[in-house]
């Protein structure tokens, strides 16, 4: 098994961890962990997106007011209810995101045949990327990628059977470091879930 | 029955749509947006120009295709994400493909366009009621629609601009005649 298809089976036995997590404290942590683990192998993080699914998650949730009423700006009524619910939503978006910018580190290889023209489809992306630089002028723009569609075209692409050949790598520690994450995970759900973490 | 080679030779065709769509889509990532999930469609572009190039099964395999590379490139496949992308492109396709087959006497690339991303944006309004906003998404809906209305305006005067003037896309219709 390839090393990204670990990370790809990884993030699938951990997705229902975070989907059940209903521990605003939990889902915080797993988020943490999720983003960690994604920035460590070589994904960034952006704080502004996230800032603004955070805001605009929460605030749509207290527009249905709910539980303990915190403070009242005019006659809108924050409650602590809402905003926990929005927070614990929006970190669950959070994660869940972050948790598939790992699974596809090192792009994992669908099986079958979808998975085939899936690599097709790469393929010719690289194809197009390096052609579109080499492309000039680019303007008129229609001009520039009609040349390019029929530069590509003309080019034989490799077979489809060809394209796609899992190469079988075992590699233990990332095996390992794997479950490590799934245990992490599936760790923080189960102490959210016999409340043993603060529920805020 | 279709030849193999026949065969593979149409799906190299697909997949060589879907990497186009999959270029544009890195273009627009590039393009600093407002808001998180507002698009301008450029990804949709193959969607449109294959509207004239590709039967069913072979337009939803690109739809398909779109949405799994747009998921694999941005890393988003396996989040919410996914969902909106998926939810957009099924419905896009279905409504241009439907009214490109039986509505093309009456409208054009950039009717279809609009089409396309009002049928989109709808059904991402609904996800987004559904899974982030709740009832608050109607507060975004009016935006939403407008930037909609005018990115597939100018998408299918591209669109119909392409289709016009292509020899690759002449080509590629004459080998399916």
């Amino acid at each position: 098994m390839k090393t990204a298809n670990i990370r790809l089976f990884t993030g699938l036995i951990a997705l229902p961890a975070i989907l059940l997590q209903d521990n605003p404290f939990g889902i915080m942590l797993q988020a943490l962990y999720v983003i960690v683990l994604a920035l460590t192998h070589g994904r960034k993080f952006r704080l502004l997106p996230n800032l603004i699914l955070m805001l605009s998650v929460s605030s749509a949730h207290l527009l249905q007011p709910n539980g303990y009423l915190i403070v009242s700006i005019g006659s809108f009524p924050i409650t602590l209810g809402a905003l926990l619910l929005g927070l614990r939503k929006a970190f669950t978006l959070i994660a869940l995101l972050y948790l598939s910018h790992y699974m596809v580190t090192g792009r994992p290889e669908f099986p079958g045949r979808l998975g085939k023209v899936i690599s097709l489809q790469f393929y010719y992306f690289d194809k197009i990327t390096s052609g579109w630089r080499e492309i000039t002028p680019k303007r008129p723009f229609i001009k520039a990628v009609d040349t390019l569609m029929l530069n590509l075209t003309e080019e034989k692409a490799a077979s489809i059977m060809s394209i796609g050949k899992d190469e079988v790598v075992f590699n233990r520690r990332e095996l390992l470091e794997n479950i490590l994450h799934t245990v992490v995970l599936w760790g923080l759900f189960l102490l959210g879930a016999w409340h043993i973490l603060p529920t805020l | 029955m279709i030849p193999r080679s026949k065969t593979n030779g149409r799906i190299e065709f697909i997949a060589l749509l879907a990497a186009f769509s999959l270029f544009l889509s890195t273009v627009e990532y590039m393009i600093p947006k407002p808001v998180p999930f507002m698009r301008i469609g450029l990804a949709n572009l193959p969607l449109l120009i294959g509207l004239g190039l590709l039967d069913s099964r072979e337009y939803i395999l690109l739809a398909l295709l779109k949405v799994l590379g747009q998921g694999l490139v941005t890393g988003t496949i396996f989040s919410y994400i996914v969902l909106f992308s998926l939810g957009g492109t099924v419905s896009s396709a279905f409504i241009m493909y439907v009214l490109f087959r039986y509505g093309r006497k009456w409208t054009s690339l950039i009717g279809i366009s609009i089409a396309g991303a009002m049928a989109s944006n709808i059904t991402q309004l609904q996800l987004s009621r559904l899974i982030l906003f709740g009832d608050a998404a109607r507060l975004i809906a009016p935006p939403f629609l407008i930037v909609g209305l005018i990115t597939s305006v100018i998408l299918g005067v591209f669109a119909e601009r392409f289709v016009e003037t292509s020899a690759w896309y002449r080509r590629a219709l004459e080998k399916q005649l």
